[in-house]
């Protein structure tokens, strides 16, 4: 006889708390939880979610006669291909990705990109733009997830050595997208920066894609730049005038930029009607740039000389410059 | 041989919206009697004895049990105690045994039946129901806050504390989540489309939720403390410690029945919550 097989879901209800932004307040209406996407076009979501590709659904409720509502879908950057239907009171998205789009487990950060925006009236007075109305996303991923931590003892150590002896923050940062001859670039601005215990107040960040290259260059007032070049799928090269453990920093607030930039997004999203595949093309590089800045780290930690005699407390020797 | 025992209780009449203003009640109850035997499936219609007079006709593969008295009498209407319809399944010694709503139709293959059967041998099932408009309709919205369709070993029967539980009032399906992961059995929540309700407006009756709220007020006041290791989360712990609070003051002063309605509902939905940390589809 056959047998259907059960599959695990992982069910993310609106009506809960969540990790993101772009959303209202949760609701309930007639046995339905859910959350209007707004005031903003996009909206984002963050949830756990093991690596490989997968399928989900996200579920929408509509009004009466309301059409189908089409949002854009992003995961981690990468556009997904979405089908919208129509599922009694509500509309379903039925998409799935690759494992380029999950290269690894962890936090996958959705977006929706709302087709449509309205002005209706706000709990308490006013006015609020709203969007779709999303009900709860429901992931199976088809890899069967995280297994047993029995490398938990060295999972600890580890993270305990990066948070103690390599320390850094990406700040929050302000940032500004530019056109430029053959690419595109961002300016930015971190605030709170700091690599290992020192700060860097005013830190500045640029980056730039030139074909498959991008170029990362950290500046600081009265300092010379930084500069760190990703070349397609090659290694990340690192500026060589660098102490190694401070190159390790360096590579390890490379790694944090993703972190960032969703900082970013949080706030800057708000009320914006953004270029969305703009944004999903910088997600996607910056993630490039963090895998290749963490490989780095890891080839260094890994073969290079030791450094668990480091003093963290020793500042980042930043090399002088006019 | 009997693999999964069903115990439900099939009220005297059933009334749902139906196309042109039609009844679609008669039609959509003979259809979710019929759809719930099947081999190695026996299935137990328990009667309140207040409705035995005008008790619907069941198929043969139904059989016809007289309850336990006792719910008129608790909540103002007939119904059938859940713990006396679980223990006449477990009386059959099926090695599954379980509940279903009586307004429910299962659209069940053998394959989605052993499936079900296989994972309730380790766990305690639920299933969330799929709501149609109509009797035709392929798919629909699962609805996410209830179970209609509940599934265990027969073995666990005994460890539930399911006294002044019944069916047709609310909470019972909350709290046989709750008090299974009290007693450290695993709880999976599966959404299955051959799990279909025929959608009508809610006849909920507040006095009645109240009623069974307070019931499982009384049973979290007395373990408190297995309650922690669940990990629940702090929402769950507030509006746990709100509802022990509130539940003999909820006539002292302004607001505090809203109060004690609203801490409920949530903490009804964290108990959904809960056990949906381990969700399962099965198509």
């Amino acid at each position: 006889m056959d047998i259907a097989a059960p599959r695990r879901r992982f069910v993310h209800d609106m009506l809960f708390g969540i990790d993101g932004s772009g959303w209202h307040q949760p609701e309930l209406r007639d046995g339905i939880g859910f959350r209007r996407s707004g005031p903003g076009r996009l909206s984002i979501l963050r949830v756990a979610l093991p690596a490989g590709s997968g399928q989900g659904e996200a579920q929408l409720l509509l009004l009466p006669d309301e059409p189908l509502p089409a949002p854009a879908l992003f995961l981690n950057g990468h556009a997904l291909d979405a089908a919208s239907r129509r599922v009694g009171p509500c509309a379903v998205l039925d998409f799935a990705w690759d494992e380029d789009a999950m290269p690894e487990p962890g936090l996958a950060e959705f977006w929706f990109l709302a087709d449509r925006m309205e002005q209706v009236p706000a709990p308490g007075g006013g006015m609020r733009a709203v969007g779709f109305r999303l009900c709860a996303l429901s992931l199976e991923g088809v890899g069967i997830g995280p297994t047993t931590a029995a490398d938990a003892v060295a999972r600890i150590a580890g993270e305990r050595f990066l948070r103690e002896v390599l320390s850094v923050a990406p700040g929050r940062l302000r940032l500004a997208f530019r056109a430029t001859e053959g690419g595109r670039a961002i300016e930015a601005v971190a605030e709170g920066a700091r690599l290992g215990l020192t700060p860097v107040p005013e830190l500045s960040i640029h980056l730039r894609t030139d074909g498959d290259a991008l170029h990362v260059r950290l500046g600081a007032p009265g300092r010379a730049a930084l500069a760190a070049t990703l070349r397609g799928a090659g290694p990340l090269v690192l500026p060589s005038a660098l102490a190694q453990r401070d190159s390790l920093l360096l590579a390890r607030f490379l790694a944090a930029l993703p972190a960032a930039y969703a900082g970013w997004l949080d706030v800057a999203m708000r009320g914006a009607a953004p270029d969305a595949a703009l944004l999903a093309a910088w997600r996607r590089d910056l993630a490039r740039l963090a895998r290749a800045a963490e490989c780095a780290l890891a080839l260094a930690l890994a073969d290079g000389p030791a450094i668990f005699a480091t003093d963290p407390a020793s500042p980042f020797a930043w090399p002088t410059g006019g | 041989m009997t693999e999964v025992a069903l115990a439900t209780s099939v009220p005297p009449a059933m009334r749902r919206p139906g196309p042109g203003g039609e009844d679609a009640g008669p039609a959509w109850r003979d259809a979710c009697l019929a759809s719930w035997p099947a081999p190695g499936w026996r299935v137990l219609a328990l009667t309140p004895p207040e409705e035995a007079k005008e008790a619907c006709a069941l198929p043969t593969l139904v059989e016809a049990m007289e309850a336990a008295p006792g719910v008129a009498a608790r909540y103002g209407r007939p119904g059938v105690w859940l713990a006396d319809a679980l223990a006449r399944a477990a009386g059959t010694g099926a090695e599954v045994v379980g509940i279903v709503n009586a307004d429910i139709r299962l659209d069940l293959c053998p394959a989605r039946r052993t499936a079900l059967a296989g994972l309730a041998r380790d766990s305690l099932v639920a299933c969330h129901r799929m709501e149609v408009a109509h009797a035709a309709q392929a798919e629909g919205p699962f609805y996410r806050y209830g179970f209609d369709l509940v599934l265990m070993p027969a073995a666990i029967v005994t460890r539930l504390d399911l006294g002044d539980f019944a069916f047709g009032v609310p909470w019972w399906d909350y709290w046989i989540l709750l008090d299974a992961m009290l007693e450290g059995i695993e709880v999976s929540v599966v959404e299955c489309p051959g799990v279909r309700h025929l959608t009508h407006g809610t006849a909920w009756r507040r006095d009645a939720w109240l009623a069974a709220l307070r019931e499982v007020t009384a049973r979290i006041a007395r373990r408190r403390e297995a309650l922690a290791p669940l990990g629940l989360g702090p929402v769950a712990a507030a509006t746990g410690a709100m509802l022990l609070a509130l539940s003999d003051a909820e006539d002292e002063g302004y607001g505090l029945s809203d109060l004690l309605e609203r801490a409920g509902t949530r903490f009804g939905l964290e108990i959904v919550r809960a056990a949906q940390r381990k969700t399962l589809r099965l198509d």
